[in-house]
């Protein structure tokens, strides 16, 4: 492969889509996948993942049959990972709404390649993170008394409740995130409409293309809307952690009970959220060969998010101490030195391993620019973002009173629950890939030089190099 | 059904009317099925309703009842003809709040295990089958040469007055008496000084208690007497000279020696050597007291020498030497002839002349078993098959005489091996009449009628004579010579009031003969080297007879937390010198490991547990456990008597014990024992606090300035009542009877141990108990009992999506369970860790577990909670509301000071309970927040609990003020 970089023939930076091709080739790659005759490993894959996500849906089912007693929660450990998984869930969820909205804000031009995939991630993100506070309730039949439903007897829910709180914010941020990815699969999905020669695929791309032709009328209303959608969305990539932090900062519990939790929170989600958006994309774009669309360049993008949002996530760590003993609270303190090295100390050490000593290898280009290294890579970032929720959550073993301290072991229902939502995500996953065009195609090609054509010449020195602009086989 | 009515149709010709009645048929049997139908039951309304008796409200009857020969006086609660909750009777002289078996008695009057049928060889028969077996017994006794009878500890009139009549009918008959809580030992060394027929008590008034090896505040003896007048003992109010000071010498950490302001850890078999060298220095001192011979170490003892200092130094008659039923006769009789050259007698150790002279002992029997001479054997409510040492090789001689009859609450161990085993009543089944070893006599009356077949043990005994008396007579023909005329008035105030006026037993002071005494006091010159088991009563089950209550089953160890099992417990160094890890080092502390502990050819495997505080080289087993027929929470733990042997039940030496590679998990109920220096339990000496009342205040995390302020309104409390409760950690000795009445009460399920372990408890009440281990055998132990603190702004309240848990006026922090959803996040923000989640359907569990018996013992005025619910301490806000309708109905509706009393306060033995409006300046509860050394657990959070704390005081001798 040749690794000169191709050049944008007016600005010279590196184009997006390397090696280049025409918008037929874009459209071509990406519909690609969903018009193979189903291949077995799409069949594997997906069934495996839906037979955890059975295993997901029998565990819940015996769960709401038996009591949350089959997990391993007691008091003091009330929550246990059950909240761990809705938190880690949510956190990975971040990565669809900050590319989406906040990069799009800001012109970030390189996110177009990757932002169907985030956002579709971070849907079923959403899906399983929702999943957990609502089984993990003791009365999940009463579930509907935390709706602000009118009722002949006057109860409201308790809106000085951060739980409260999450459940606005948590089911706002779903809603908003399906309106953002729909709204920006409807040209493609016409596109889809246009190709397929299924009549029924023709007729349901049909209907959720809502009727788009392509006319000028349309791509402007459309942009108007995606751009509203994306006002819309960034605050909210800021509001839904930091509520979600605030199921612990707003208590009293030593070691949750800390104001950094907020922006500490959501750089962490930003860092989990790359990291699965990397885990996936590292392989999709090989597999549906996606590689000129998803480039090196995009990886490396990705990479600096995760190194600095991981140095983010490592300050935080270190200030929580620092806070702790500078605070002057004891029962602060001890919740610090006993998350280190007590017994849990395992948990924080392979949380501090995995966010901020592994991703430090990200200063180096090399690792950035190699597909394995980063492959390996997320998936520390994915364990360590999962164990720092786990060690936030596990801090409720040891609080004020000492004779209340006990430990937490999880049960085969814990891990049925962690490894079935896994199963859930990734069968809603394979239908995605299966069905729909993982990239925006629309997008990229809003991106590439042919979507700015310009009358003048290309007359700087760059271009006066031979051989340059048009290395790759764009011709 | 279906197919044989079609079938009678005919399959050829239907016909109309034949097909619709098979259509109708088979929906009616599939609605049948899948309609879960109400079990079909009869109400039956009072066509004449008693006088007096207004459903739905509780009344109170007066009883009494027996453990080991500790007589307590009871108030029953009764719900609509059920017994419901048992409570001390403040009329009763021996009775302070009452025990923890007390408490938990009226669960096993429901007992699904409970013996229902008379069972011949094996065989269940019909009551009538029994009642002739015992009509033709008398002609099989005949003059009584081969008859013996096994009673248990039963120092009733009645039964003293029946014993006469069988010896009458019988005249070779021969009685023995067995009790697993009994007091062999002490009898035995009592009579070694010559007395004799008595019975006899301390109370706990001494200002120096020197107990050795003796459990008076747990397991033995009139423990709630003695605990009410102990803790009143430690009154900060006194005047030093009064002030009671605790000696404890003792091999394991009993709930006495927890509670010592001196504790020495020494092998059971050296507790006599103390007392010989106490009583050396004694009698340096100037008393009455024949020379002993002891070991020079003893003598040199700077504890020894202290406590008696001590006890020269109080006045005459103000002290008390106590000797532990686990020491042997001669100890016990050095006791007395102490206690008597300290002029105890008649002062805080008083007699009183009762009891059947002539009784033998169990090993009295066994011997008589082995040479054949006993033809009928009955045993009356014990189980030595189960309990005897295992030397004794009871059982095995039981099945070889050719009857034997065994009167029991179930058919346990003894009653399976009996040729005829006949169900006892249970004490709330049974008239009977209990004389306390102080002298006063009590009249034992039924809640109900028997709920099985069975025979009370006076009615058992007048059988034995071939009379077929109802228990209510035999206990009427007692006490009607007593008095003369007006019987009828007499016996209805007695059976109010739960005390008999008349025929105390007499009091008397005996003279002490200490001839025999050196003789019997030899020393073992080589002591068998290697560990030393002390086999110990159980602080939850006793002897085992307790066994089958999964309350006290649940109810942890007061030292060791420890709950559904019994452990081979040992000191930190001993661990190490066994070679087993130290579980309290470790972060799971339940994962104990298996040893093998054998002596004499016996080998018990059960887990290890280190406590601090266990004397070295002793291994510590308490009895009760590992019941194979005593139902089926009794099976849980394991049995040790078989490594006991008849001459030293209690202590054994030369004791091997073998690590295994086993693992077990022990259900601790509180893993973490350190305090971690926090100011939770606080505490002074007697001295510090005199120089400074307000310590407590040295405590403080922050400052008050800083904790004032709120973010809030500050919430108002405005009603009449403000509900408060203080809880005087100097008088709580931990042991566990709040717990139970809290579960009695407020009808809160057991988990079982398989979710103990998981550390799901659902007590409302719960006892901390920390100690900061100094060295390996010494501790110190801090007892605070825990529930909802009602905080006025409570942490739970905020977090609650629903709204689950708000605040009342009155300042009690309320639980709507109907409204819980069971999100569980009041648990995470209660800084106490009080409240309790129905992780399952416990209560489900239960019934099934319990069947109706459960739900016949709940009380209705409290709701009982459904699976996912939160629930909590609610300070009994049942009875508030109870006395708050009365209030209203019959007064201006204030609730008058000291009418509504928790269940924990009512069961406190040491009264360190107190609860009542702090709106009422003259209330108690507003005195005790008085007092200075009140505070408030955590009060830098600014919680402003309305339960808080009076610091505890030591009284430490400061000529020991070093150790």
């Amino acid at each position: 492969m040749d690794m000169r970089v191709s050049r944008d023939p007016v600005d010279r930076r590196p184009l997006l889509v390397n090696p280049p091709t025409d918008y037929n080739g874009v459209t071509e790659a990406v519909a690609a996948p969903i018009e193979w005759k189903t291949p077995m490993g799409w069949w594997i894959f997906f069934l495996v993942s839906a037979v955890f996500a059975a295993m997901y849906a029998g565990s819940t089912a015996y769960l709401i049959w038996e009591g949350t007693g089959i997990w391993g929660l007691n008091v003091p450990v009330a929550w246990g990972w059950a909240i761990v998984n809705f938190v880690f869930w949510v956190g990975i969820g971040h990565a669809g709404t900050l590319i989406s909205a906040v990069l799009f804000l800001f012109r970030q031009k390189w996110r177009t390649s990757i932002n169907r995939f985030s956002e579709a991630m971070t849907i079923f993100a959403v899906v399983c993170a929702l999943s957990f506070p609502t089984i993990h309730v003791g009365r999940i039949w009463l579930l509907y008394w935390v709706f602000p439903v009118p009722n002949q007897m006057g109860a409201w829910p308790q809106f000085r409740s951060p739980l409260l709180w999450d459940v606005f914010a948590v089911s706002i941020y779903g809603t908003v995130s399906v309106l953002f990815w729909y709204t920006g699969l409807v040209p493609d999905l016409a596109t889809m409409r246009d190709r397929v020669k299924s009549k029924v695929a023709k007729f349901a791309y049909g209907i959720f293309a809502l009727g788009w032709t392509g006319s000028t009328r349309h791509w402007r209303h459309y942009e108007t809307a995606y751009m509203l959608l994306a006002g819309l969305a960034t605050p909210l990539v800021l509001s839904v952690h930091s509520v979600v932090s605030f199921d612990f900062a707003v208590s009293q519990l030593p070691g949750w009970h800390t104001t950094i939790f907020p922006p500490y929170f959501v750089a962490g989600a930003i860092f989990s959220g790359f990291g699965m958006v990397l885990t996936l994309m590292l392989v999709s774009r090989v597999i549906f060969k996606l590689e000129h669309i998803v480039t090196m360049h995009h990886l490396d993008n990705m990479a600096k998010v995760v190194l600095l949002t991981g140095m983010i996530v490592g300050y935080a760590y270190g200030m929580e101490f620092f806070i702790a003993w500078y605070g002057g609270n004891e029962y602060e303190m001890f919740a610090f030195i006993n998350r280190a090295f007590g017994p849990y100390w395992w948990a924080y050490w392979s949380m501090v391993s995995c966010n901020v000593l592994i991703p430090q290898v990200l200063w180096f280009k090399t690792i950035r620019h190699n597909v394995a290294a980063l492959f390996v890579l997320s998936i520390f970032v994915n364990i360590g973002m999962w164990f720092e929720r786990y060690v936030i959550v596990i801090t409720l073993s040891r609080d004020f009173l000492p004779s209340s301290w006990d430990m937490f072991y999880p049960t085969v229902w814990d891990w049925a629950a962690l490894l079935g939502s896994f199963g859930l995500f990734f069968t809603l996953f394979s239908l995605f890939v299966r069905f729909l065009p993982m990239v925006a195609m629309a997008e990229v090609k809003s991106v590439m030089p042919e979507s700015d054509p310009h009358h003048e010449p290309d007359e700087t020195e760059a271009a006066k190099q031979p051989a340059t602009a048009t290395a790759g086989g764009a011709s | 059904m279906t197919r044989e009515t079609i079938s009678a149709a005919g399959p050829h010709n239907p016909g109309r009317r034949n097909f619709l009645s098979a259509v109708g048929a088979t929906v009616a049997s599939l609605q049948t099925a899948a309609c879960i139908r109400k079990p079909y039951e009869k109400i039956l309304p009072y066509a004449e309703r008693p006088e007096d008796l207004v459903p739905g409200e509780a009344r109170h009857y007066a009883t009494v009842w027996n453990v080991g020969g500790a007589v307590q006086g009871l108030l029953v609660r009764s719900t609509d003809g059920r017994p419901t909750k048992v409570d001390g009777n403040p009329n009763h002289p021996m009775t302070g709040g009452s025990t923890i078996w007390a408490q938990a008695s009226v669960l096993s009057l429901y007992d699904p295990e409970r013996s229902k049928e008379p069972v011949r060889e094996g065989e269940g028969v019909s009551p009538d089958e029994a009642v002739g077996f015992l009509k033709k017994l008398p002609d099989e006794i005949g003059d009584g040469s081969g008859l013996a009878v096994v009673v248990p500890e039963l120092p009733s009139p009645t039964a003293d007055r029946l014993w006469e009549d069988i010896r009458a009918k019988y005249p070779k008959a021969e009685l023995y008496r067995f009790d697993g809580a009994g007091t062999d030992h002490a009898r035995a060394g009592a009579a070694m000084v010559g007395i004799e027929g008595a019975a006899w008590t301390t109370d706990g008034t001494p200002t120096v208690i020197a107990a050795f090896d003796a459990d008076p505040i747990g397991t033995e003896g009139d423990t709630t007497a003695f605990t009410k007048a102990f803790a009143a003992g430690r009154d900060p109010n006194r005047k030093p000279a009064e002030a009671n000071r605790l000696y404890v010498v003792e091999p394991h950490v009993s709930i006495t020696g927890s509670n010592a302001d001196h504790r020495m850890a020494v092998k059971g078999s050296e507790v006599g050597d103390f007392l010989a060298a106490l009583a050396h220095h004694l009698k340096k001192g100037g008393l009455n007291v024949p020379t002993l011979d002891a070991p020079k170490d003893k003598l040199d003892s700077k504890f020894v020498k202290a406590l008696a200092k001590d006890l020269l130094s109080r006045k005459r008659g103000s002290t008390i030497v106590m000797v532990g039923e686990r020491q042997p006769a001669h100890v016990h009789a050095l006791g007395f002839v102490l206690n008597e050259a300290l002029g105890n007698f008649g002062k805080t150790l008083r007699f009183t002349k009762q009891g059947p002279t002539e009784v033998g002992a169990l090993s009295d029997l066994v011997r008589r078993m082995n040479d054949g001479s006993v033809k009928q054997l009955v045993v009356m409510g014990s189980n030595p098959v189960y309990e005897a040492p295992a030397d004794l090789n009871f059982g095995e001689l039981f099945q070889k005489v050719p009857l034997t009859i065994h009167l029991g609450l179930y058919r346990d161990e003894t009653g399976r091996l009996a040729t005829w085993h006949i169900p006892q009543s249970h004490y709330l089944e049974s008239w009977g009449d209990l004389r306390a070893r102080e002298g006063t006599t009590a009249i034992q009356q039924p809640l109900v009628a028997p709920l099985y077949p069975s025979l009370s043990p006076i009615e058992f005994m007048a059988r034995l004579t071939g009379a077929e008396s109802k228990g209510y007579d035999l206990v009427r023909a007692t006490h009607q010579g007593a008095i003369s005329g007006g019987f009828d008035k007499r016996w209805q105030r007695w059976l109010h009031d739960g005390v008999v006026d008349v025929g105390q037993a007499p009091s008397f002071v005996p003279s002490v003969k200490t001839d025999g005494l050196a003789a019997a006091y030899k020393f073992r010159a080589e002591r068998a080297q290697g560990l030393e088991l002390a086999f110990v009563r159980d602080n939850a089950v006793l002897d085992g007879r307790f066994g089958n209550s999964p309350w006290l089953q649940e109810l942890p160890d007061p030292i060791t937390k420890i709950a559904w099992d019994n452990a081979a417990v040992v000191s930190p160094n001993t661990a190490e010198k066994i070679g087993v890890p130290n579980n309290l080092e470790q972060s799971s502390v339940r994962d104990t490991v298996m040893v093998d502990v054998s002596v004499g050819g016996e080998t018990v495997r059960l887990p290890v547990w280190v406590q601090p505080g266990t004397a070295e080289d002793v291994v510590v087993l308490s009895l009760g456990y590992g019941r194979k027929h005593g139902g089926k929470f009794a099976k849980s733990g394991f049995d040790v008597n078989s490594l006991r042997t008849a001459e030293s039940p209690y202590i054994r030496s030369g004791a091997k014990v073998t690590p295994t590679r086993k693992g077990y998990a022990v259900a601790c109920m509180q893993p973490e024992a350190s305090m971690h220096d926090r100011p939770i339990v606080r505490d002074a000496t007697r001295g510090d606090f005199t120089d400074e009342p307000n310590f407590v205040e040295k405590f403080e995390v922050m400052d008050e300035d800083h904790v004032a302020s709120l973010l809030w309104d500050e919430p108002e409390y405005t009603a009449e009542h403000q509900w408060a409760l203080t809880i005087d950690l100097n008088s709580c000795v931990g042991c566990g009877s709040c717990t139970v009445a809290c579960q009695a009460e407020n009808n809160i399920p057991w988990v079982g141990k398989e979710d103990a372990l998981k550390g799901r408890e659902m007590h409302w009440i719960r006892i901390d108990r920390y100690f900061e281990p100094k060295h390996s055998d010494q501790v110190e132990v801090r007892y605070q009992p825990m529930a909802c603190v009602q905080c006025e702004t409570a942490p739970c309240e905020n977090v609650c999506p629903v709204g689950a848990t708000v605040h009342g006026p009155e300042g009690l922090n309320n639980m709507a369970y109907n409204r819980c959803i069971g999100t569980r996040y009041c648990s995470n923000n209660c800084p106490y860790k009080v409240r309790r989640f129905n992780f399952f359907h416990y209560t489900v569990r239960n019934d099934a577990d319990y069947g109706m018996g459960i739900a016949m013992q709940r009380n209705p005025d409290v709701t009982v909670r459904y699976r996912g619910v939160m629930e909590k301490c609610t300070y009994c806000v049942q009875r508030i509301n109870k006395a708050r309708i009365h209030a209203k109905v019959n007064g201006d509706g204030i609730i008058p000071d000291g009418t509504v009393k928790t269940a924990c306060q009512e069961a406190c033995p040491a009264d360190c309970i107190t609860f009542g409006n702090i709106r009422d300046p003259d209330s108690k509860v507003s005195h005790t927040r008085e007092d200075p050394r009140n505070y408030a657990v955590l009060s830098e959070l600014n919680l402003r609990p309305r339960t808080t704390y009076l610091a505890k005081l030591t009284n430490p001798n400061p000529d020991l003020a070093e150790g």
